[in-house]
C-alpha cells in the first residue's frame, strides 16, 4: 500500500470539498471495498477522507418511503423494522451479503459502490480495461466462470457483485447526492450505474467529490410481498453464482404487479422490465414464470466459462418467483 | 462428549485455554527485539526470464533495509533432496537461483524493512522485466510427461493377475473416468517464519508440522552443524501437509536475519500461501472394472493422470498425487493395473495435502463401485460387503486388525441405511430432492518413529512430570493424548503432566504427518514411563505392594528421567499390512432447478484401533469429514490455461466450507485394539475421514438427482438442469 | 427523528483536524500510543505495534475472520479497518474479554468444555464473534432469545475454521446461549 494521509470532518461540504479539490483523493467509509483494494494496489488514493463523522447515518420510515442515510450499516438497514415489513426483499438481500462483521462495517452507500470481484481486475497486473483502460479484458479469453452473461461489452465483463443493489434495482429507489459544488441532486437508481461498453473504468454517473448522502425507497404494494434467493457454491459468505429479487401482487390468482432484478449475472444492477411485462395480467404459474425467465435472459450473451449461468439465472428467477407466490399472502417476510 | 459405545477415555484439551484466551503463540505472534519485516515479491509471468529487476525504488524507499534478489543472494549450501527422509525443500531448485520463471508468483526477490507497512510499500515497488517463453498450466498443454515409477517407496505402475483377459472375459464392465481438480491443504495460519542469530546459531519460529526438517535443510542451507540451528513450532495454526518440507520463505528469513544482522518476519500473504506451498494436484482417472453378474470384481485397471512442476524433472524425492495405492488393496481383486503419469506444468510442485493420494483414490473407486451397483442392481453396500478383503491382496499378507465389515454394519444401523429405496428421485421433501449415498474410507498405518523422555520430579505439592519430543501441536490434540498417556502409565493426575513440544532442542521425532505423530510418541512416552516406575521400584526396595502414590510420594525432591523411542513402519512388515478403515453415510438435499446442494446428514464409523482420547479424536474426524465435504462440493484452486496465473487464490475464491455448511455429525468407532501396530493399539486417525467422503456425497447426489457427476466440486454449474 | 439525508448543505467551513504525529488507540479500555502511518490497519497496530497477538491474521482482505474484533460492541473485522479511523472508538480483542482473575468468559469456558477448536489458530476470532452474536440476539430477539442450530451456522459463518470445529463451535455457542439465563 502506498502512503496516503488521512482526513476526517464532520461536515459535508468539507468532505465533499477536500475530495473534490485533489485528484487523488477518496471517500473512505466502511471500508471494506477501499482497505481490501488500497492493499492490493488496485486503488491508489493519496488521500482518503472519512465520512463516518457525518450526520448520515439514520434510517427514518415516512409513510410512503423509507429514507437510509450513506453510513447506515447494512446491519443496520437489514434489521430495520420498516424494512422488514415494507420491502423484505432489501433485508434478506443484504443478510444473504457477506458475513455478520462486514455487514456491520459496510454502509448502504458504499454498497452501491461496491466494485467487481473479477479477478483480472483484482490481481493488479493482468490486462484488465477496468483498471487500466486500453489495456484489454483477460476475461473474455481466460477464466470466466463467474463473469456476466447480461450488459458485457467487448471491453468488460465484469460483474457487479452487490446483492443488495439487485433489490434496490427492483423498487423505487432514488439516490441523493451533494456536487462538488454544493448543489445536491436526485438521481434514479436505475440512472446511476452505466454500462461498461468502451468505458468499463467508468462506473457510475457520479461526479469524482460527489458523495452520495442517502437513499430513498418508495413504498411500492408489492414489495410487501418480495424475495431474494442467491444461489451460490457454499451456503454462506460467498458472492453469488446467480440471485434473484422477485416481488409479485397477485389478485384471484393473476399477477397484477410484478418486479424483478438479477444479480451475479450482470455488470451493473439488472432490472428486468420485459420479464415484469411477461408476467403482469396473466396467472402465477410455472409456464408464466419461465416465460418471463425466457425474457430476462432474452440478451445474454454466454462465453465458454459462463454458459451454465444463462440457466441457472433463468431457473433461480423461476425458483424465486415460485417460491413466493405459493407464500401467504398476508405474512411479510423474514 | 463422546458418542461411541466403545468406552474411550475422554479428556478436555489441555492446550485449551491457552487457545481460547489468544495467549497460544504462533509463529507471527513472536516479536523478539529489534524484530524487521519481509514481504516477498513473485513473478508476474508463468515462464521465461526476469531481463531486468529494477530495485532502486524500493531500495530507496523508506524504511527499506534489504532488497535481496538473485544477484545479491549470496551461496547456499546443498539442500538435502528428500530422499533420506531426513528434510524437504519445497523445490529442488533453491530459492532466488537465478533469473528463470518457472511459474507464476516463483519468487524474484524479498524486501525487508523496519515497519511491515514499508516492506509492503517497498515490495509493490520492485518492478521486473521479463522475457516469456512458452507455459502450460492445463493438463492438455503439457508437453512433457513423465512417467513416475514409484512416490515414496510404492510403485505407480504396476499390474497383477491377467488383468488382460479378466477385462475381456468380464461379463459386466464399466469404463468410466473421475476427474478432481487442484485443491490446497490452506492452513488458517499462513506459513510464517521469525529468524533471528545469535552470532553462529540460528532461531527459527515456523509454522512446520517438522521442526528436525527444518533443522536439516536450515543446517545444509547455511553449513551448519544441525545444533546450531534450532526450530522452534509450539503452536502450529493448521497443515494439513503443507507444513512438512521447509519453505523457501523460510531460507529466506533466515538469510536476511543474517545479511542485516536483526531478525526477520516473514508472513506469506494468502495468495503466496495457496501458491507457493505446494497443492493436491488435478486427477484423471479412468476407471475399468470388470465384474460378475452379482458385481463380484474379477478385474480393476486404474489409469492415471496428474501434473508435477516444470522444474522439477529429476528431482529423485518428487511428489505425484499416488491415487493407486488404495486401490490395489482395497477390495478382494484378482486382476489389477495400475499406470501414472504426471503433465509437467508451469505451477508450483504439487505437494502432500490431507490424505495424499487416498482421497484422490477413493473419489474414482467409490464412485465407481457405486455405479457398479446400479449396474447389477445390487445394493452399494451389499456390493462391498461381496468384494470385502480377507487379507491384502496387493502385498499378500494378512491385515494386522480389520473390523471393515462392524463398520458397515454399525454405520448402517446408526443412518438407517435399510430404509433406503434403490432407485435414484425417490425420496422428496417439499422441494427437495433426498439422496444417500456411502463409500468405504481407508488409510494407511504408518508409524514415523519417534524418542520421547519423561521426566518425574518429587515436588513440594507433590510428584510432577514433564514429557518433552519434538513433534508438533497442529490441532491434534497431541498435548492431551500424551498428557493423558504418561498420567495413565505414571498413575497421575493429568493435571500434573507438563507436555513439551515443537522443538529440536528436544528428544527427536519424526514431522507431525502422515496421522502419525500420536501413534509414534504415545508408545514411546508409555515405554519412558514402564521405565520410571521400574526405576521407581528399585528405589522402594523390597516393598513391591508399595502403592504408586506412595512411591511417587518417596522422591521429593528427586528427579527420575527416562526416554524411549519407537521405529518407524510403512504399511507392513514381513507379517501384516496395517490399514485402517471406515464408512460414510452421507444424506443430501438437492433443489434440483437450481443445482443447491446441502450435505444435511453424516454417520460415518472407523476402525483405527484403540482411541486414545475420544474428545480430540472425535474433532479430528469431524474435521476431516469436513475437508471431505469441501473435496467434495467447494475446493479447486484454478491455473487460467491461457494467461498462465491463479485466478482464485484467495479465500474468497478457493472456497473452504463455511460453519453453513455443515451439518450434525454423527461419529462412533469400533475400538478394537490393533496391538500389532503398537503397544497401545492405536492407529492413526487424523486422515481417514477425509477419505471416501467425496464419493459419498457424490453417490448421495446421484441417488437424490439421477445426475452423475464425474468430476469434482459438484456444483449448481453441473446440476442446473 | 431527524432526516438522515440533508436537502441543502451548509458551506460554512469547518475546521480541519488533522491527526497528531501519534496515534493514540483505545484498546481494551487502555490507551495506546503509535506511530501514525495511515496504512495501519488495526489488525497491524494490534499485532505488530503493540504486540497484542491473540487476533490473528488468516488472510488480511476480509475473508475468513480470523480478526474478528469489537468495535463499539459490534464484531468487525480488524484487516479491513485502519487504525486512524478508530482512535475515538472502544476496541475490545480476545485479550481484553478474558477475566483477569483466572476466569472464562462464559463463551470462553463453552469453547472448552464442547472442544470447539483443535489448531486454535481461528478461535480468538470464533469467540469474539460468538460474544458479539449473543449480544446481537439479545437486541434484536430480547434476552430470552434463542437460535436454531441453523441459525447459528448461518450467523457464524464469517469465521471459517479450516479444522473443521463447526459442529461443536455450534455446540458451544448453543451452550452459552442456555447459560445466559442460568437455563443450561
Amino acid at each position: 500500500m502506498r502512503p496516503l494521509t488521512y482526513e476526517r470532518a464532520t461536515a459535508i461540504d468539507e468532505v465533499v470539498r477536500r475530495v473534490a479539490n485533489r485528484p487523488g483523493a477518496a471517500f473512505l467509509a466502511g471500508g471494506t471495498t477501499v482497505v481490501d483494494l488500497l492493499k492490493l494496489d488496485v486503488i491508489t488514493p493519496d488521500l482518503l477522507v472519512d465520512v463516518r463523522d457525518l450526520p448520515l447515518g439514520g434510517i427514518v420510515a415516512e409513510p410512503g418511503r423509507i429514507r437510509i442515510g450513506a453510513t447506515a450499516s447494512n446491519s443496520d438497514v437489514a434489521v430495520h423494522p420498516a424494512v422488514r415489513e415494507r420491502c423484505p426483499v432489501l433485508a434478506e438481500a443484504l443478510l444473504a451479503g457477506a458475513s455478520p462483521q462486514l455487514r456491520n462495517m459496510a454502509t448502504i452507500a458504499g454498497n452501491l459502490l461496491q466494485r467487481t470481484r473479477c479477478t483480472y481486475f483484482r490481481d493488479g497486473q493482468s490486462a484488465c480495461n477496468k483498471r487500466e483502460p486500453g489495456t484489454g479484458c483477460s476475461a473474455l479469453n481466460g477464466v470466466n466462470r463467474d463473469h456476466a452473461v447480461l450488459g458485457g461489452s467487448d471491453d468488460c465483463i465484469a460483474v457487479f457483485p452487490s446483492d443488495a443493489c439487485t433489490a434496490l434495482a427492483m423498487l423505487d429507489t432514488t439516490v441523493h447526492t451533494v456536487r462538488p459544488d454544493g448543489a445536491t441532486r436526485v438521481i434514479d437508481f436505475a440512472e446511476l450505474h452505466t454500462a461498461p461498453g468502451h468505458t468499463p473504468h467508468v462506473e457510475t454517473v457520479l461526479e469524482h467529490g460527489e458523495l452520495i448522502t442517502g437513499l430513498v425507497v418508495e413504498d411500492l404494494p408489492a414489495a410487501r410481498r418480495s424475495a431474494y434467493l442467491k444461489v451460490r457454491d457454499r451456503t454462506s459468505y460467498e458472492f453469488a453464482l446467480a440471485s434473484a429479487a422477485v416481488a409479485l401482487e397477485i389478485t384471484d390468482g393473476v399477477v397484477t404487479a410484478a418486479r424483478i432484478a438479477l444479480g451475479g449475472v450482470a455488470t451493473r444492477p439488472w432490472r428486468s422490465h420485459a420479464a415484469e411485462e411477461a408476467l403482469i395480467g396473466g396467472p402465477a404459474t410455472t409456464e408464466r414464470f419461465a416465460g418471463a425467465a425466457a425474457e430476462a435472459l432474452a440478451g445474454a450473451r454466454p462465453l465458454a466459462g459462463n454458459a451454465f449461468k444463462v440457466r441457472l439465472a433463468e431457473q433461480t428467477l423461476i425458483t424465486a418467483l415460485t417460491d413466493l407466490a405459493s407464500r401467504p399472502t398476508e405474512e411479510p417476510s423474514s | 462428549m463422546t458418542t461411541t459405545q466403545e468406552n474411550s477415555p475422554a479428556h478436555v484439551r489441555v492446550d485449551g485455554r491457552a487457545k481460547v484466551t489468544g495467549q497460544a503463540l504462533y509463529t507471527a505472534d513472536h516479536h523478539p527485539p529489534g524484530l524487521t519485516h519481509a514481504v516477498l515479491v513473485g513473478a508476474t509471468v508463468p515462464s521465461g526470464r526476469v531481463t531486468g529487476l529494477d530495485t532502486a525504488a524500493a531500495s530507496a524507499a523508506p524504511g527499506v533495509l534489504l532488497v535481496l534478489t538473485p544477484a545479491n543472494r549470496g551461496r547456499l549450501g546443498q539442500l538435502p533432496d528428500g530422499t533420506r527422509y531426513d528434510g524437504w525443500p519445497p523445490e529442488a531448485r533453491p530459492p532466488l537461483a537465478d533469473d528463470t520463471i518457472h511459474r507464476w508468483g516463483q519468487y524474484i526477490a524479498l524486501v525487508v524493512a523496519e515497519t511491515l507497512e514499508q516492506a509492503q510499500y517497498g515490495a509493490s515497488l520492485v518492478r521486473a522485466r521479463y522475457e516469456t517463453a512458452p507455459f502450460a498450466t492445463a493438463l492438455d498443454d503439457a508437453t512433457v510427461v513423465s512417467r513416475p515409477e514409484q512416490v515414496m517407496g510404492e510403485p505407480m505402475q504396476i499390474s497383477r493377475g491377467d488383468p488382460d483377459t479378466a477385462w475381456a472375459d468380464a461379463p459386466v464392465r464399466l469404463d468410466v473416468t473421475y476427474t478432481s481438480p487442484n485443491n490446497h491443504p490452506c492452513a488458517l495460519e499462513p506459513h510464517a517464519t521469525v529468524a533471528e542469530w545469535d552470532g553462529e546459531t540460528l532461531l527459527v519460529h515456523d509454522s512446520t508440522q517438522w521442526v528436525r526438517g527444518d533443522q536439516a535443510v536450515l543446517s545444509a542451507a547455511f553449513g551448519l552443524a544441525p545444533e546450531a540451528v534450532r526450530v522452534r513450532a509450539p503452536y502450529v495454526g493448521g497443515m494439513f501437509g503443507s507444513k512438512i518440507a521447509t519453505g523457501s520463505h523460510t531460507i529466506l528469513a533466515a538469510l536476511a536475519a543474517r545479511r542485516i544482522g536483526r531478525p526477520v518476519k516473514i508472513v506469506l500473504t494468502r495468495k503466496q500461501v495457496l501458491t507457493n506451498v505446494g497443492h493436491r494436484s488435478e486427477t484423471v482417472q479412468r476407471m475399468r472394472v470388470g465384474a460378475g453378474p452379482d458385481g463380484s470384481l474379477a478385474v480393476l485397471r486404474h489409469d492415471t493422470r496428474t501434473h508435477a512442476a516444470v522444474n522439477e524433472d529429476g528431482n529423485p524425492s518428487e511428489f505425484h498425487e499416488p491415487t493407486s495405492t488404495m486401490s490395489r488393496l482395497l477390495y478382494d481383486v484378482p486382476a489389477y493395473s495400475a499406470t501414472h503419469e504426471s503433465a509437467r506444468l508451469n505451477v508450483m510442485a504439487p505437494g502432500w495435502m490431507r490424505a495424499p493420494g487416498e482421497a484422490t483414490c477413493q473419489w474414482a473407486l467409490e464412485s465407481t463401485l457405486d455405479e457398479l451397483a446400479y449396474e447389477v442392481g445390487a445394493d452399494p453396500l451389499e456390493l462391498r460387503r461381496r468384494n470385502h478383503a480377507g487379507r491384502d491382496p496387493h502385498h499378500d499378507l494378512p491385515w494386522s486388525s480389520k473390523h471393515l465389515l462392524e463398520c458397515y454394519e454399525q454405520g448402517a444401523r446408526r443412518f438407517g441405511w435399510d430404509r433406503r429405496p434403490d432407485a435414484p428421485r425417490s425420496l422428496r421433501d417439499g422441494p427437495d430432492l433426498i439422496g444417500w449415498g456411502m463409500a468405504t474410507a481407508t488409510y494407511p498405518g504408518w508409524r514415523f518413529g519417534a524418542t520421547a523422555r519423561v521426566r518425574l520430579s518429587g515436588t513440594a505439592g507433590g510428584p510432577r512430570a514433564t514429557v518433552s519430543t519434538s513433534g508438533s501441536e497442529v490441532g491434534n490434540g497431541a498435548y492431551t493424548m500424551l498428557a493423558m498417556t504418561a498420567a495413565e502409565g505414571l498413575g497421575l493426575p493429568v493435571e500434573r503432566v507438563t507436555v513439551e513440544l515443537g522443538d529440536t532442542g528436544l528428544p527427536p521425532s519424526a514431522q507431525t504427518g502422515g496421522s502419525s505423530l500420536t501413534v509414534s510418541t504415545a508408545p514411546a512416552v508409555r515405554d519412558a514411563c514402564l521405565d520410571i516406575r521400574v526405576q521407581l521400584a528399585r528405589l522402594a526396595g523390597g516393598r513391591p505392594n508399595m502403592a504408586d502414590g506412595d512411591l511417587l510420594a518417596e522422591v521429593p525432591g528427586a528427579t527420575l528421567t527416562a526416554e524411549a523411542s519407537t521405529s518407524p513402519l510403512f504399511l507392513r512388515d514381513g507379517e501384516f499390512a496395517y490399514q485402517s478403515f471406515g464408512a460414510h453415510f452421507v444424506e443430501v438435499r438437492v433443489r434440483p432447478e437450481i443445482g443447491r446442494i446441502r450435505v444435511s446428514r453424516v454417520v460415518s464409523v472407523f476402525d483405527v484401533g484403540r482411541v486414545l482420547n475420544a474428545t480430540t479424536a472425535r474433532s479430528q474426524f469431524i474435521g476431516a469429514i469436513i475437508f471431505g465435504i469441501g473435496q467434495a462440493l467447494h475446493e479447486n484452486l484454478i491455473y487460467d490455461p491461457v494467461h498462465g496465473l491463479p485466478v482464485n487464490a484467495d479465500l474468497g475464491g478457493y472456497l473452504v466450507p463455511v460453519n453453513a455448511d455443515v451439518p450434525a455429525i454423527d461419529v462412533s468407532w469400533i475400538g478394537a485394539p490393533d496391538l500389532a501396530f503398537n503397544p497401545l493399539g492405536c492407529r492413526g486417525l487424523g486422515e481417514i475421514g477425509i477419505t471416501g467422503m467425496a464419493p459419498a456425497i457424490g453417490n448421495a447426489v446421484f441417488h437424490a438427482t439421477g445426475v452423475r457427476v464425474r468430476s469434482l466440486p459438484i456444483s449448481p454449474a453441473e446440476l442446473v438442469r | 427523528m431527524t432526516d438522515p439525508i440533508p436537502t441543502s448543505v451548509d458551506q460554512k467551513p469547518v475546521a480541519t483536524q488533522r491527526p497528531p504525529s501519534g496515534m493514540s488507540l483505545h484498546f481494551n479500555g487502555v490507551r495506546h500510543m503509535i506511530p501514525v502511518d495511515a496504512r495501519t490497519t488495526v489488525l497491524d497496530a494490534l499485532r505488530e505495534h503493540l504486540q497484542l497477538t491473540g487476533t490473528k491474521k488468516g488472510c488480511d482482505h476480509g475473508q475468513c475472520g480470523a480478526c474478528t474484533v469489537h468495535i463499539n460492541g459490534r464484531r468487525v473485522l480488524a484487516c479491513l479497518s485502519l487504525a486512524v479511523a478508530h482512535t475515538d472508538d472502544d476496541i475490545r480483542t480476545i485479550e481484553g474479554v478474558t477475566p483477569s482473575d483466572g476466569a472464562l468468559h462464559p463463551v470462553q469456558e463453552a469453547f472448552l468444555a464442547c472442544d470447539a477448536l483443535q489448531c486454535g489458530f481461528c478461535t480468538p476470532g470464533q469467540i469474539m464473534s460468538a460474544i458479539a452474536l449473543l449480544d446481537e440476539i439479545k437486541t434484536e430477539q430480547g434476552p430470552a432469545a434463542r437460535l436454531s442450530s441453523d441459525e447459528i451456522r448461518e450467523r457464524m459463518s464469517g469465521n471459517i475454521c479450516r479444522c473443521g470445529a463447526y459442529p461443536n463451535i455450534v455446540a458451544a455457542v448453543t451452550r452459552a446461549m442456555a447459560g445466559q439465563d442460568g437455563a443450561r
